[in-house]
Order: structure tokens, then sequence, then C-alpha cells
């Protein structure tokens, strides 16, 4: 039964995949004639049209997109219209510098959101939860690229303290990973807040207290437990998320990911960089989804009973 | 008086709501308000620092590179802000409670096509969505209301289906179903009017992050252009003088922050008015 499910929902991330595609393709398609663009301003028709035929613009609209997917799907996106390097490669390489900054904001989030959380919920009407909800109402109230740009002011500029820029090593890291990290953390401490204190009026906690049962295990083992579902789907979404936020803090740090190579893409209308970025990042977060779903099965039994 | 005991009620209703206000007033009447046009170049004043760095009163926050006053230009800022805020979350919310009520009322094939399709938009980030619209229309007022409008109808039609199954099977639309009514008059009189309180409020929580959005694709390049001023196209214009000058990349920050902040405790408060069970779960 669970290799059905996981079998469907490799099938409607196949499907999502093909729309994204579909829907970009579009727009790209909209958008005018590329050749306009790659033709120095003294071509002929003729130029043009030799160019138009060397990257299959002249065939039908319907002919380009199956041919389009039907390399995509052998991971051939085409070249570069600037670089004239494979766009696939010049995407991947990327990739990673990208993972890792949306997967260190992540880490930060969780590892201080979570906690605000449960120490709100368990100080609840006190001033610390008072604290907490300001804080998550900031998060969610301050652009990402401002923060950074004000991060950079201060630890950067005034005290030296961290790099303004570039990629090298965990110093580098710091900052845009701090920038892109604080609404989620915002989100997380909210969430985390509100789930235990619906989770810490259940009877079963308060059975485990009358079990003279101390206050750390209590919440950890019943409390922050029961919490952990919503915790672990946003989480998980929220990679995707980040990844999608990177794009403008990467342009603010000069970070090599795929968000600025995206951005330029786009900027440029360097269509197969930005068809191959948009099916890179696509994938990535249809993945991730699937990985979410896959990883309730395991958190809680009672999905794993429903399922089967 | 009704306003002041609600003020003492929820502190931050009222403050909230006290931002929104000072927020909508200047973004209507600013060009009542600002001193200066925003586009008047003056270079015998470039760079001028604010009042509390040693400027003067006739450009109060400074003024930037090309010797634009600073002030006018965040108050023609917020009217952006405003049109962009509202105006997106009216087209997303036009298409997304369409087609909410249209799923939830009917079921069926078309609730599942059309959660399909929001699923599909879904694994996609919007802003990433919106700055690949606006990069292919092109950059400007309308097709950045547009771009966030047609990124982000999903969170509207889920809410909107969500709240129109429970309505659904009340017995008031029971009763018009049985009284020989037609669906669109059902979803029309009896549907849409009892799903409304909660969609409002809904509403309200997405007004900041539109703003910001917009910020974020006018600070990319792909928002409103350059002479008209944005907050985004501030600090994206500003971003070389963060040391020289901090305050240029300060200041439209600070004024996109507090916005947000208003209007999101604006939302709190209301959700806290409207539904006082969730005032202690949620914060």
């Amino acid at each position: 039964m669970a290799a059905g499910l996981v079998a469907r929902r490799l099938v409607q991330a196949a499907a999502a995949l093909l729309v994204v595609l579909l829907v970009v393709f579009a727009c790209l398609l909209a958008t005018g004639d590329p050749v306009d663009l790659l033709a120095p301003p003294e071509a002929s028709e003729r130029d043009k049209a030799l160019l138009r035929r060397a990257y299959g613009l002249d065939q039908p609209v319907v002919y380009q997109f199956a041919a389009f997917v039907w390399r995509a799907a052998r991971g051939d996106f085409g070249r570069s219209l600037f670089s004239d390097r494979p766009a696939l490669r010049l995407v991947s390489e990327r990739l990673p510098a990208s993972l890792e900054l949306a997967l260190a904001s992540t880490l930060i989030a969780v590892v201080v959101g979570v906690p605000l959380g449960i120490v709100a919920a368990m100080r609840r009407a006190t001033v610390v939860d008072q604290l907490v909800i300001a804080v998550a109402l900031l998060g969610q109230s301050v652009a990402s690229f401002w923060l950074a740009l004000m991060l950079i002011l201060l630890f950067a500029v005034s005290l030296h303290w961290l790099p303004v820029s570039g990629r090298d090593g965990w110093a580098s890291l710091l900052l845009p990973a701090l920038a892109l990290s604080f609404w989620l953390l915002a989100l997380l401490a909210r969430l985390t807040r509100s789930e235990m204190l619906e989770v810490l009026d259940q009877d079963y906690i308060r059975t485990a207290r009358a079990k003279g049962m101390g206050t750390a295990a209590v919440v950890v083992r019943h409390g922050l437990r029961n919490a952990l579902i919503p915790l672990v789907t946003v989480t998980g979404v929220s990679l995707g998320w980040q990844l999608g936020g990177a794009v403008v803090i990467e342009t603010v740090f000069a970070w090599p990911g795929l968000g600025t190579t995206l951005l330029e893409a786009v900027l440029r209308r360097d269509y197969p960089v930005v068809l191959a970025g948009v099916a890179v990042l696509s994938a990535v977060f249809v993945v991730i989804n699937l990985l979410v779903d896959l990883l309730y099965v395991y958190i809680d039994p009672r999905i794993r009973v429903g399922a089967a | 008086m009704r306003i002041g005991r609600i003020a003492r009620r929820s502190p931050q209703l009222a403050s909230g709501a006290a931002v929104v206000l000072v927020f909508v007033l200047v973004g209507t009447l600013a060009p009542l308000i600002a001193d200066h046009d925003f586009d008047v170049q003056d270079l015998s004043l470039v760079l001028r620092p604010p009042l509390w760095a040693g400027g003067d009163l006739s450009h109060p926050l400074g003024t930037d590179e090309f010797g634009r006053d600073t002030l006018s230009r965040l108050v023609w800022g917020a009217r952006v802000s405003l049109v962009v805020g509202f105006f997106s979350v009216v087209v997303a919310g036009l298409i997304g409670v369409s087609l909410g009520v249209l799923g939830g009322y009917r079921g069926g094939h078309v609730d599942a096509l059309l959660m399909g399709i929001a699923d599909v938009q879904y694994s996609f980030p919007y802003i990433l969505l919106a700055i690949v619209i606006t990069a292919f229309w092109g950059a400007g007022l309308v097709n950045v209301i547009l771009a966030l409008g047609l990124a982000s109808w999903m969170t509207f039609a889920r809410a909107a289906r969500g709240s129109t199954l429970s309505v659904r099977e009340g017995e008031y639309v029971m009763a018009a179903r049985a009284l020989g009514a037609r669906p669109a008059r059902i979803v029309l009189r009896h549907v849409l009017p009892n799903i409304l309180a909660p969609l409002i409020v809904f509403t309200t929580f997405q007004v900041p992050s539109r703003i910001l959005a917009e910020a974020t694709l006018s600070f990319v390049g792909l928002g409103i252009q350059p002479p008209v001023p944005s907050w985004g196209n501030m600090l994206a214009q500003s971003r070389g003088y963060l040391l020289a000058q901090p305050w240029l990349v300060a200041l439209p920050g600070l004024a996109l922050t507090v916005v947000a902040l208003g209007v999101n405790q604006l939302g709190d408060g209301l959700r806290d008015l409207l539904d006082p069970r969730m005032k202690h779960h949620v914060g």
C-alpha cells in the first residue's frame, strides 16, 4: 500500500514538473523573438534566419516544446546564449552553493526558532512569551534583503567581524544564512508556540505530570513529539521556500549560487539557462515535498495505519 | 467610546490600525504631503545628510545621489506600496476566492482539478514565479500587481474552499437548495456572505507579504522602474552608499518594516477580536 502511495506521489511530481516547464516555456514564447537579442544590430535577415535555425527556433511551437521536454529528460537544455556553455552544467555547478545557503538558514531557524516557541509556550503570558511574540512578528515584517544590508553594515562594515560578500568558508556563510533564516525562524517560533500550547492542554500531559515526570521530560517526550507533525511539514516545505528566497539574498552577498545565475539569465533573457534553472529548482522542490510526505509516515504511526 | 474600549482591550489592534491609517493617508495624499517632486534632481544638493546628522529643514531626511529629497521619495514610495499591496491582494483574492468557492461548492472533478493546479503552483516559491512573470512581461506597476496576484491566488483558493466546504452543508444552504434556488444564487446570497469575515482577516495577513514582495521585485530591478520611487528600488539605488550614507539604505527599509509590522499587528488584532478562541493559541 505504501508503495502505491509513493508511486502516486511520483506521478504527481512528474506532472507538476511538466506543468511548470510548460508555463515557463509559454512565458518565454510570449516575450518575443530571442534572435533579436542574440544577433548584433547590424545582422541581416539572412544571418538571423541562420541563427534561428541553429537554435531550432524556426520549428512549430508544439514541436519546440516536445523537443525541449525530450532533451530536458536527458539533461540537455541547450547552451547558454551568452557564454555558450551547456545550460544545465552552468546551473548545476551553482546548485550546491544555493543548497548550502538554504540548508544553513533552515538549520539556524530550527535550532533557534523551535526552542523559542517551546519556552514561550511554557512561560505563557509572561514577559518571555511577549518577547518571543514580538520577535515572531518582527521576523514576518522585515524584508530579508534589507536585513541582509543592515547585517553587512553592522558586522562587516562597522565591526569587521565577517566578510561583506563571496563564498569562502563558514564565516562568509553566516551573514547570508542569518538574513535568510529570520523569517522562517519567526514562523517556526510562532508555530511551535501555538502547537505546544495546544498539546500542553491535553489529558496525557496532565497524566504524565501526575505520574511525577519532570517538566523537561514531559515537554520533550510528550509535548514536542506530538507537536512535531506540523513542524516537520513547515520545515520541509520551507527548504524549498528558502531556495526561492536565496535568489535575492545571493545577489546582495554576491553568493555564487543558482539564484544569482537565474536572475542574471532572466534579466538577459538567456532562455536555455532560465529553463534549466527553473527545471532544476522545480525538481528540487518536488523532491523535497515528496520526502516530507514520506517522512510523515515514519513520524506519525496514525498516518501509516490510515494509509494501510 | 467604542474605539477607546477596543484600544484598551487590544493595544496591538490599536497600534496596528494607527500605523495602517497613517500609511493609507500618506499614500493617498502623497502629492499634497510631499514637499518636492520625486524626480526633481538638484546636483548642487547631492547626498545631503538628514537633520540629526547635520542636515537642514528643507530636506529633513537628506537627499540621494541625484539631489532628490528623500522624505518626498519615501512618501511617494508609500503610495506605490499601498497600491501594489491592495490591488495585488484584490487580484489574487478575486481569482482565488472564485476558484476556491467553485471547487468547494461543486466538489468532484472540478475541485480535484483546481486543487491539483494549486498544488503544482504551491511547489514553486511564489516570489520566484513573480520574478519569472515580470521578467517576461516586463517591469512596471500593473505587471507587478498582476504577477503578484497570479503567483499567489492559491492561498486564497484554499482558504475559500475550506470555508465553503464547512458552509455548504449548513441547514440554511440545504433549505435554499430545497426551495429550488439556483447554485449561483446560493453561492452569492448564502455561501459568500458567510465565508467573508474569516476571509477578510486572512486577506489582511496577505497584504504585508505583497508589500515586501513588491519591494523585493523592485530591488532586483524587475518591479517599479526609476525614477518612480518604490521603497525597493530606493534600496537598490542606494546600496552603493551603504558605507558613506547609511541612512539612504536604512530609511526605506525602516518604512517597509514599520508598515508590514503595522498591518501584521492589525491582522493579529482583528483575528483575536473576531475569533477570541484563537487568542491563547496563536501568538
